[in-house]
């Protein structure tokens, strides 16, 4: 149960892991077809040239009815930030750091990144440093060919692989 | 008559060595700049094209990072996004010999979706690199961008 040294209480409760699963399900979808590509590896229906090689993530947050919600997959909230509402047309940036009901990060790392890269030293301290300026908990999820189901967290200091544990609390 | 049996010769050179000489590729650029300026003032470099000198990364996420250091450390607040939209993934900028490398970058800097309020400001929709170690030629475009007019 060391996963509890990470993010604390919030993964000891079963709605916020119940959350993060349904979450999980949407960012590797997104994810994937962004990247998708078909048989004759031409980019297919979902490509997104800009959203393709590149890491999205959305934020958790705990309402006031203490219920957790998602927010929308983005590019930014790999960048720090989350867009809080908008008005049609574009979006209200706010640092997730400077959001009080925002409780923890997912990431999912483009296809291209496998498991081994996870390993990797600079790889862990993109995702660290995330987790110290948001000073939320950062979960990682793969989405590759052996990365996927895969799922790490951070709490800026440690990196620690969780996905076994999610899978006992479902 | 002289005059004319130079001229004859010129010109029977001019044909034979000029068809295969390889022509010099012409690029015409707008700015040549550094990811700092790219950084600084993106709005300067708005749908221009520049040349750009930095390190490629194409693992993770493609940007061009100001120096090896901040590649090695994935330092993204000192790089710029690199739009890599080639058709299939073999001929990809991302998996070029280009990535991991210092290289200089031919490009079209283009505004980001909200400039100003976006998390990038714009990204860079690369035509040609070259790797600083030996001056090849280490990607080229061959199909148009549908990002650049």
């Amino acid at each position: 149960m060391d996963l509890i040294k990470e993010c604390g209480v919030l993964c000891d409760d079963p709605a916020f892991i119940s959350l993060l699963n349904r979450a999980r399900g949407q960012v590797g979808s997104e994810v994937r077809a962004a990247n998708n590509r078909g048989a004759n590896n031409k980019p297919a229906v979902g490509h997104d040239a800009i959203r393709a090689n590149a890491p999205l993530g959305l934020v958790i947050r705990k309402d006031k009815d203490l219920s957790y919600k998602y927010s929308r997959v983005g590019t930014n909230a790999t960048a720090g930030r989350e867009c809080n509402g908008t008005n049609g047309l574009v979006c209200n940036f706010v640092n997730i750091s400077e959001d009080n009901t925002a409780v923890a990060v997912l990431v999912g790392v483009p296809p291209r990144v496998r498991l081994e890269s996870f390993s990797s030293e600079h790889f862990r301290a993109v995702y660290k440093k995330l987790a110290r300026e948001t000073e939320r908990p950062v979960f990682v999820m793969g989405t590759g060919t052996n990365a996927i189901g895969i799922i790490y967290v951070t709490d800026g200091n440690t990196f620690t692989r969780v996905d076994m544990t999610l899978k006992a609390k479902r | 008559m002289k005059i004319h049996k130079y001229s004859f010769a010129l010109l029977l050179s001019a044909f034979v060595f000029g068809c295969h000489a390889t022509p010099k590729e012409a690029y015409t650029y707008d700015a040549v700049t550094t990811v700092v300026n790219l950084i600084a003032t993106p709005e300067r470099y708005f749908n221009k094209k520049i040349e750009v000198d930095g390190v490629f990364i194409g693992f993770h996420q493609d940007r061009l990072y100001l120096s090896s250091e901040h590649a090695e450390n994935m330092i993204s607040l000192l790089s710029i996004s690199v739009l890599d939209d080639t058709e299939t993934e073999e001929g990809s900028l991302t998996m070029s010999p280009c990535s991991g490398e210092w290289v200089k970058l031919w490009a079209t800097f283009i505004p980001a979706q909200q400039p100003g309020i976006s998390t990038e400001q714009g990204r860079l929709v690369v035509d040609r690199a070259m790797l600083h170690k030996d001056g090849k030629t280490c990607w080229k475009r061959t199909e148009k961008s549908r990002f650049v007019n």
